[in-house]
Parts: C-alpha cells; sequence; structure tokens
C-alpha cells in the first residue's frame, strides 16, 4: 500500500543541487527518470520564503525600528505628548493591521515581517510612553511586558522570528533585574512555561536554547547571595544537568530534545571554570535562605529524575554525575559538614575538576556511539576547560606546563584522528 | 486552538495585545496626573543619558532620603528628618511600601515631615518604594527621578544649576500617594519654555 507522504523542505540551495546531481545518475544509468521525478516530488522550495531576502528584509525592519527609536529619543519638544503617543500606537495599530492584510492576502513573509515590526514598535512605544510620563521607574519591567507582548503575538501569528526576539528579551529581562540586586524574580515562574509552550507550538529549538539558557539564569540570580554577590554554583550545575535532563525525557533524534541537551550543557560548560578554582569557595555563603534551598533542591529533583531513563550514551551517565557531585556539595554544605577553609577549596576544586574531565571524556566518547557532532565538540571543550583551569595553576612551571601542552595537543590529535577513521569507515559502510 | 485559526485574525488580536499593554501603561502612570493634586517641590538635579529615551535630568528632593528624627546621622542636602508615625523604620524592608507626609514650608515648596506604612488622614502622602532600609536611614523611589527633555536642552539646565538657580519639580499626588512629574520649573518657568 502506497501513502502519500507530505513533502520534506529543503533549502533552495540543496534543492538545486539533488537536481543537477539526479540528472547525472540518469546519465550514468544509476536512476531511471521516473525515479528521479519520484525523488524530486518528495522535496518542497516553493513554500520556504527566500531565506536572503528574509534575513535582509528583517535587518531592514530592525534598522527602521530603531530609527524610529531615536528619534523619539530626541523629544522633540514640539510635538505634545498626547500627539506622540497617538503617533507610536497608530504605528503599532498600522503595523499589526497590515500584517493581517497581507496574511489575509497569503502572502505570509511579508506578514510575518510586519508583525515583526509590530512588536518593535509595541518595544518602542514602551519606551516612549516611558518618556512622556517621565518615569525611570523601575526599568526591567519594561523588557518583560515588551517580553510578554512579543510572545503572545510570536504564538498568534505563529512567528518563529517574533519568538526567537520574546526569548532574548526574557533573557534581557533577567539580567536587567539581576543588575539591581539578586532575588528571586517570581513572574518569571509563569512567562516561563507560556514561552516553553509557545517554543513547542512553533518547533522552535532555537527558542527552547534560549529559553534553557535564561532559565538557568534564573536560577543563578534566584539563588546568589545578597551580601557576597555571587551565584550558589551548585544550583547553576543543577540547571545544566536538568536542562539535559528534560532533553532526554524527549525522543532520542528529536530537535526539541538536542535543543535542551545543547542549552544544558552549554550552561554546565559555563559554570563549571569558575568552579574549579579554589579561591571562589572562599567567599560561599554557608547560611542558605529557603529560597535557595528549595530552588537547589526542585532543580536536583529535575536533574536526577533522568536516572528514570535508561542511559544510551556515556556523556548520560556523566551528566547524572555531575548531578549527585552537585547535589552532594550542596547538602554537605547546608548541614554544616563543609565549612570555609583549605579542605573545602581544595575537595570542592577537586570535585568540579573531576565533574569537568569527566564530562569531557565521556562525551567524546559519546560522540563516537552518537554520531553527533555537537557531543564531540562539547567533549572537547569540556576537556579544554579542564585543562586550561589545570595549567593556569601550574603555569609558573614552564616544565608542568609545557608537558600539559603536549599531552593535551596529543590528546586532540588522537581525537581528531579517531572521528576522522570513523567518518570514513561510516562513509564506506553507506557505499557498501 | 478554537478560538480562531484565521492568521489574519490573530495578527489583529496580537496587535490588539500589544495596545492593551501600552494603554495599560498609559492609564497606570498617567492617573495621577489625570486626577492628583499639583504641589511643588525642590529638587537638586544632574544631567545623565538614557539609551532607550534620550536625554534627561535625574533628580532627587528633600523625600529622596528619609532620617528618622531625632537620629544622629549626619544628614545631606538632601535628605530629611521625618518623624515616624508608626513602626516605619524598624519594619522597612527592601521594596516595603511606605507613604511620606508632605507639608507646605515658608518658601511654598512642599517638604516631608512624617512617614508610615499607611497613608496618614488628610495628609497629602507620597507613595514610594524603600531602596534598601538602613535603621534610622532610609533611601525612598517614588517614580519622581527623571525628567526627560529634547537633546540638548539638558546642558542648558546643567547650566542653569551651576548659576545656583532655583529649580522645582511641579508634581501632581492622587489620593492613594501615586504620584508623577508635571514638568520642571527654573525660577518659576516651565522647563519647556526655558
Amino acid at each position: 500500500m502506497s501513502e502519500q507522504l507530505p513533502s520534506r523542505k529543503v533549502s533552495r540551495h540543496t534543492f538545486d543541487w539533488l537536481e543537477v546531481e539526479s540528472r547525472c545518475w540518469v546519465e550514468r544509468g544509476v536512476l531511471d527518470e521516473s525515479a528521479r521525478t519520484r525523488i524530486l516530488s518528495e522535496y518542497d522550495t516553493e513554500s520556504l520564503p527566500h531565506r536572503g531576502t528574509m534575513a535582509l528584509t528583517l535587518i531592514a525592519v530592525l534598522m527602521c525600528a530603531i530609527g524610529i527609536l531615536l528619534v523619539i529619543g530626541y523629544n522633540w519638544e514640539r510635538i505634545p505628548p498626547a500627539v506622540k503617543v497617538a503617533m507610536i500606537l497608530t504605528s503599532v495599530a498600522a503595523a499589526f493591521g497590515g500584517a493581517a492584510a497581507a496574511y489575509a492576502r497569503k502572502r505570509h513573509t511579508l506578514g510575518e515581517v510586519l508583525a515583526f515590526a509590530g512588536t518593535l514598535l509595541f518595544g518602542n512605544g514602551i519606551w516612549l510612553v516611558a518618556q512622556v510620563l517621565h518615569i525611570q521607574g523601575h526599568f526591567p519591567d519594561a523588557f518583560l511586558w515588551f517580553a510578554v507582548g512579543s510572545l503572545v503575538a510570536a504564538f498568534l501569528v505563529e512567528s518563529v522570528a517574533i519568538g526567537v526576539g520574546a526569548a532574548i528579551l526574557a533573557g534581557v529581562w533577567i539580567i536587567s533585574e539581576a543588575s539591581f540586586y539578586p532575588h528571586v524574580i517570581y513572574p518569571f515562574l509563569v512567562l516561563w512555561p507560556c514561552a516553553v509552550w509557545v517554543a513547542y507550538r512553533l518547533r522552535s529549538v532555537l527558542m527552547i536554547r534560549l529559553l534553557g539558557l535564561t532559565a538557568s539564569l534564573w536560577i543563578g540570580i534566584a539563588t546568589a547571595n545578597e551580601a557576597h554577590m555571587d551565584a550558589w554554583p551548585a544550583a547553576v550545575v543543577l540547571a545544566g544537568c536538568a536542562l539535559y535532563a528534560i532533553g532526554r525525557w524527549h525522543e532520542d533524534d528529536s530537535d526539541m530534545a538536542d535543543g535542551w541537551r545543547v542549552s544544558g550543557l552549554g550552561t554546565l560548560l559555563l559554570i563549571i571554570m569558575p568552579l574549579m578554582v579554589s579561591g571562589l569557595y572562599d567567599d560561599i555563603a554557608q547560611d542558605s535562605p529557603i529560597s535557595t534551598i528549595v530552588i537547589t533542591s526542585m532543580t536536583a529533583l529535575v536533574a536526577i529524575s533522568a536516572i528514570a531513563r535508561s542511559a544510551r550514551i556515556p556523556g548520560d551517565w556523566a551528566m547524572l554525575g555531575a548531578a549527585f557531585v552537585a547535589a552532594s556539595w550542596s547538602a554537605l554544605v547546608w548541614m554544616g559538614l563543609f565549612k570555609p577553609g583549605w579542605w573545602f577549596g581544595t575537595a570542592s576544586t577537586v570535585a568540579f575538576s573531576g565533574v569537568s574531565l569527566m564530562v569531557g571524556v565521556a562525551f567524546i566518547r559519546s560522540a563516537f556511539r552518537s554520531n553527533r557532532t555537537s557531543d564531540l565538540v562539547f567533549g572537547v571543550l569540556f576537556g579544554l576547560a579542564f585543562l586550561v583551569v589545570r595549567w593556569t595553576s601550574v603555569i609558573e612551571n614552564l616544565l608542568w606546563s609545557g608537558l600539559l601542552l603536549l599531552v593535551t595537543g596529543g590528546g586532540l590529535l588522537f581525537v581528531a584522528r579517531q572521528w576522522l577513521r570513523r567518518d570514513r569507515s561510516v562513509l564506506v559502510g553507506r557505499a557498501s | 486552538m478554537t478560538f480562531t485559526n484565521s492568521i489574519p485574525k490573530r495578527a489583529v488580536l496580537a496587535g490588539a495585545t500589544c495596545l492593551l499593554i501600552l494603554s495599560g501603561m498609559i492609564v497606570g502612570h498617567a492617573w495621577p496626573l489625570w486626577t492628583g493634586r499639583v504641589i511643588t517641590m525642590k529638587v537638586v538635579p544632574v544631567d545623565p543619558r538614557d539609551l532607550f529615551r534620550g536625554e534627561y535630568v535625574r533628580l532627587d528632593t528633600a523625600a529622596s532620603q528619609l532620617y528618622r528624627e531625632g537620629s544622629k546621622m549626619p544628614q545631606p542636602s538632601t535628605g530629611s528628618l521625618v518623624r515616624p508615625l508608626d513602626r516605619v523604620f524598624e519594619e522597612a524592608r527592601r521594596g516595603t511600601v511606605v507613604y511620606v507626609q508632605l507639608a507646605q514650608s515658608g518658601g511654598g515648596d512642599y517638604m516631608p515631615v512624617s512617614a508610615s506604612l499607611e497613608p496618614a488622614e488628610g495628609a497629602i502622602n507620597l507613595r514610594g518604594r524603600v531602596r534598601y532600609p538602613g535603621g534610622s536611614f532610609m533611601p525612598v523611589d517614588y517614580g519622581l527621578d527623571a525628567f526627560y527633555m529634547q537633546e540638548g536642552k539638558g546642558r542648558r539646565v546643567e547650566e542653569a544649576i551651576r548659576q545656583r538657580r532655583n529649580v522645582q519639580m511641579q508634581i501632581a499626588v492622587a489620593s492613594s500617594g501615586q504620584s508623577r512629574i508635571k514638568t520642571l520649573l527654573i525660577d518659576g518657568v516651565p522647563v519647556d519654555r526655558f
């Protein structure tokens, strides 16, 4: 029984290549003309917007929006405040009205560009209202409302570009909130799940990656100690492991799983470097507020939830191991068994250096099993992070320095050679 | 989704949501300007620049920093001694809403005289949030700390300040204590005509 499969979308460049190559295959007798036609009909480029034109249009819209912002920023006094407000409201209405008209005429690319412009003008409007009414106030709120409006627009017009913008704005909002003082930003607990839901509806991996990193940022700020101004490091390690764990709850080859995995590994990579330096532990607060304990524990639960899924690659075990190390470290500190001092600093440095090395080696091994280049990249980056930080501790000793660099270089060459051999064997296997 | 699958309708809805948020901001923040009582306060400005909103004068008033009456802390030029009407100095935390009662001074400007956790009956209450508590000292944010103006005018205002001319802020205070800046006065002349 033959079933009509939906055509797969490929870029115009790939389609053009396939068209030329398949003609050669027909000429060489590898393929007959009817098979070629069937293969080509499997792919579709017609409905794809022309990416280059789309990118240029979006940049143009972005520049126009910034231009409007600067003109507004000039604050021409001859324009009465009411007229300024009317101008911005009208421009937002016109942009979305234009988008609706374009969508009605089936011009989806133009509709999306106009909706994107509408959200930018909406953001401008927030700053203009603040200017007209002389509001300095709590400026991160402007980013929050900008993100909320963008997210609603992304969901309604099903635009990935607006959705990615909303995810970036959510990150900017968290960073700007942190510029005041570290605290638990409660509205994030509502915004973030909504944003993740929109990302799933739009099937946007980039949105998931950005939202994953934003969640880690939120956890870092929510668990930071105001007096010491440093994030509760174990919570951020657990955040990375939790994001990876969420990825493991998906089908292995799904794009969304990759989005979560990459944001989790990215988070862990960013936090692991300072954790390998013993000086950090001199300033770790021992008396954590209840909010820090709750958030860290919840994050640990999500991270360790991955144990319910059978590990498929060594990297899965390594991330579970990292979560156990971070959770145990937190528990020991909270129970008062770890006190600031030489032992605390040294033991913590050794533990997290071990985590970096373990994750690095595990993901390099995983790459050979999963065939994912991202696993190899992260494996190498974790390994390099470990070596670079440890190198700085022996940098004054030229002999040790030189030996460490030789070992690193040799290791990287070995990995590169193995990867190349694996690539060749895969190609030979496919050809046979 | 059940409400509509039509993308054009959804685009209109997206625009309506954005306009609703903007309108909410406008109404919420302009309410004291429409309904409030207009008073003037003396201000001490400095002139930074805002990346998104252009040139503005940052303003400090006598209510920006409150000191408990009778405290021995050195009082800077922008602060005021106030009488606590309740346990405001003891219970204030970062972000706590406080009310500062204003009274007209001999020069016509309004000055803080007391502070409380609840608005005082029959008084002009200025609503603010504590920036950080400091025992007998309390910096408070009222949302009255910036006045935006046309690019280039900031320097002229700065020059006027350097010449020690009388700079006042005209504000509207709603019955809820919410306040907004109406205009900035230099020697009694509104800054847009300055």
